[in-house]
């Protein structure tokens, strides 16, 4: 859908019927939505619409929101987030549900020129008003028009009538300015190695991936700084990874030292933005895990506990912070990628189908040979080890999934989902459990009391079952990912390479 | 939701006029209102502009084989909606007539949209009839437009005696209208005491040109000439009706 900055349609009706113009407003519009659109993406839209001293919330079907509730705040300074305060109980139902954990966002706004018009029958009866609806957004070129039809009761066959001669005139305001302003996908969003081909050459390839990459560590950069919700360092850390995989993956293919160096900036990148990471999966996942370990006697006794972790999460945040406002992480943006393309002739580089083979079958390989050494007495490093080398076979298998016919990759992306998830809830319980090890230190210097201790240690033994679960678990998972080299399955899928 | 019924024996007597002027200042004063245009000339409907046909005719609305909901249009003013008169409202006694209960059916009908609607006038058709009938029943408060003419009020009171005998009694409301106050019987009887003994002057409607244009511009008096002595009257009319109402019920009532 293209933003359009045509003369203004012409209102084409049916036979049979006329208009007649009524009046014209003008009102702001802003629309908040996820950073990933999960409202649009679910067909839904909110916007707050300021129309002189009158600011309503609307919400609903995109097109048709048909929820709405005056806004309770100021009207001329409009948070950058709206939560269910804001929204009222009508327009909170419809959107909060589909938002899950992530905060609704301002995406863009936009004025809005409304001219109403009444299209009426034979007899001069209105049947239904046509609202020509002109937007224009800071960043867009020309306007946005959609003709809008509203019905009359009792005159819903006439105006889907006019509606459909009416129909080259209607878009969705929100998705065309998004796309008028070039983010009707979230900056940094989709699958970093769609647009590959098999015969480009590799380091141009890795090259694009990563710049996407690191497109996507800026975009989640506000939101991580605001802490508008937990995704945004999630996202964040994980584009990082990637990145780091990238680079593992160029080894001999892009410059030595400037790939080092990019390297060394993402470890470092990853490394400060772990403490805040985990004190946020921590903050929300201990309530929890006290709900279910904790016997109702000591309940409430977790409080010192979670006030440490609540403190200690403010630290890593003010830290993160201070990491992401740095001279290195503007450097690390700005300037790592201009060095990395090689200098030498591109046909003495590898094809970039030619490197997937070759780099699929090494990481495969790792995981392999790592699972299958895995038993019951392994050391919890091994464990962590094999999970982070099926996080790269992982990434590395969608990077290059483009380059596969269909969707050959996703049953093998899905047995190695179901091991990561084993891995991770192990790895979870392992961090968990020294974390809780090293508060009860930490609170008993403070003097806190004995049943605050003995919480912690309630925890800690629920989590020391929940890993030896995981931990059972294991040797299945890993069994099932080589039967895809037993079975011939990992053959034919690199062998299906393109 | 209550029910104003917009009634007389007579026919001519300005009883549309009344009907479409009040429900348009139900709905103009933010009450959601609904008209029901009860009479087979279908006049209401006209002055909306709107299609006289009724899905499955007035007989399917009184069997309920049509919900009142799929029949309702909503017209040019906002919060009024009409349910519009079709030649078939003809046969609404007869149709009546077939249905147990016949003079409660009316009531029954407009259940389904109570809480769509917190004011519904019905325009009735001139007569002494079934239909009538279950529109008395049906109503809280009857509007009677009286031409300000004995044989007029004597009419009126056979009305008043009828529902004297009724065990549900709506609350009559007449007033005088196609007033011409030129004419020396109209000025007389509107000088004379209140004819029905309540001791309360009656709303005078004069006859006047702005409400015969209603017929040319298929409006409501109040959408094209609101400061007119007609629009007026209605104002004051619609004050009188809306109390009566919505008066609150009378201490010790259940």
């Amino acid at each position: 859908m293209a933003a359009v900055s045509a003369p203004a349609p012409e209102l084409r009706l049916p036979e049979g019927y006329g208009l007649l113009p009524g009046r014209s407003s003008a009102v702001t519009r802003h629309w908040y939505d996820t950073f990933d659109r999960r409202l649009l993406s679910a067909g839904l839209e909110l916007y707050v619409e300021v129309e002189g001293s009158r600011t309503l919330v609307v919400a609903g079907r995109l097109g048709q929101p048909d929820a709405s509730a005056p806004w309770s705040g100021a009207a001329r300074s409009l948070p950058e987030v709206v939560g269910a305060a804001d929204l009222g109980p009508d327009a909170g139902a419809v959107v909060l549900g589909r938002a899950g954990p992530r905060a609704l966002v301002r995406l863009v706004t936009a004025r809005l020129r409304l001219e109403d018009h009444r299209v009426v029958d034979a007899e001069q009866k209105t049947v239904c008003r046509v609202v020509i609806e002109t937007a224009t957004t800071p960043g867009a070129d020309g306007s946005v028009r959609n003709l809008a039809t509203a019905p009359l009761r009792g005159y819903e066959d006439e105006t889907a009538e006019v509606a459909a001669a009416l129909d080259a005139g209607q878009v969705h305001l929100l998705p065309a300015l998004l796309d008028a302003v070039g983010t009707l996908e979230a900056p940094g969003s989709g699958a970093p190695g769609r647009d590959l081909r098999p015969d480009l050459p590799a380091p141009t390839a890795l090259v694009s991936i990563l710049r996407h990459l690191l497109e996507t560590v800026q975009a989640n950069v506000p939101g991580t700084l605001a802490r508008w919700d937990q995704e945004f360092l999630h996202d964040l850390r994980v584009a990082v990874r990637r990145g780091r995989t990238v680079l593992k993956l160029a080894r001999d293919v892009l410059p030595e030292e400037p790939r080092a160096a990019l390297a060394a900036e993402l470890k470092w990148l990853g490394d400060v933005t772990t403490p805040a990471r985990d004190l946020d999966v921590n903050i929300t996942d201990f309530p929890a895990l006290e709900a279910e370990a904790v016997a109702d006697e000591l309940r409430g006794d977790i409080a010192p506990f979670t006030a440490l972790l609540a403190e200690r999460g403010e630290t890593a945040h003010y830290n993160l912070q201070s990491a992401l406002r740095s001279a290195r992480f503007r450097r690390l943006m700005a300037e790592s990628l201009a060095s990395l393309l090689p200098s030498e002739p591109v046909d003495a580089q590898p094809l970039t189908a030619e490197l997937a083979r070759r780099r699929l079958d090494e990481t495969f390989g790792r995981v392999i040979k790592r699972g299958r050494r895995i038993d019951e007495s392994s050391p919890d490093e091994a464990v962590h080890d094999l999970r982070k080398r099926a996080k790269e076979l992982r990434y590395t298998l969608e990077f290059f999934s483009g380059l596969l016919p269909g969707d050959q990759a996703g049953p093998l992306v899905k047995d190695l989902k179901g091991l990561q998830d084993v891995l991770g809830d192990f790895n979870d319980t392992v961090v968990q459990r020294a974390l809780l090890l090293e508060a009860a230190d930490a609170l008993a210097a403070e003097g806190a009391s004995a049943r605050t201790i003995v919480v912690l240690g309630e925890m800690r033994r629920e989590l020391a079952r929940s890993g030896q679960k995981a931990r059972g678990q294991l040797k299945e998972r890993s069994a099932q990912l080589r039967r895809w080299r037993t079975e011939g399955r990992w053959d034919r899928l690199v062998g299906s390479l393109r | 939701m209550r029910v104003l019924a917009v009634y007389s024996i007579k026919g001519g007597v300005g009883k549309t006029t009344a009907a479409v002027n009040l429900s348009y200042l139900s709905a103009r004063n933010g009450r959601r209102t609904l008209l029901w245009d009860l009479d087979p000339q279908g006049a209401a409907t006209f002055l909306f502009r709107v299609r006289a046909k009724v899905k499955g005719g007035a007989g399917g609305l009184v069997r309920r084989k049509v919900a009142v909901a799929e029949a309702v249009k909503e017209t040019d003013f906002p919060g009024l909606d009409l349910l519009p008169a079709d030649f078939s409202n003809r046969h609404l006694d007869v149709v009546l007539d077939h249905t147990r209960h016949p003079v409660r059916r009316l009531a029954r009908v407009l259940a389904p949209v109570a809480r769509d609607y917190e004011v519904v006038v019905l325009d009735c058709a001139p007569s002494v009839s079934l239909a009538s009938e279950a529109v008395l029943r049906a109503a809280d408060v009857v509007a009677v437009p009286v031409v300000p003419s004995p044989l007029a009020l004597r009419t009126y009171g056979q009305l008043e005696a009828f529902l004297a005998r009724q065990s549900r009694r709506p609350v009559l409301l007449p007033f005088f209208s196609m007033v011409d106050r030129r004419r020396g019987a109209h000025r007389d009887l509107l000088e004379a005491e209140p004819p029905d003994g309540q001791g309360r002057p009656w709303v005078a409607v004069p006859a006047s040109a702005q409400v015969e244009r209603m017929g040319e511009g298929r409006a409501p008096l109040g959408s094209y000439s609101p400061r007119c002595a007609a629009a007026r009257s209605f104002e004051e009319l619609w004050a009188v009706a809306e109390r009566a109402l919505f008066k609150p019920p009378a201490v010790g009532a259940p």
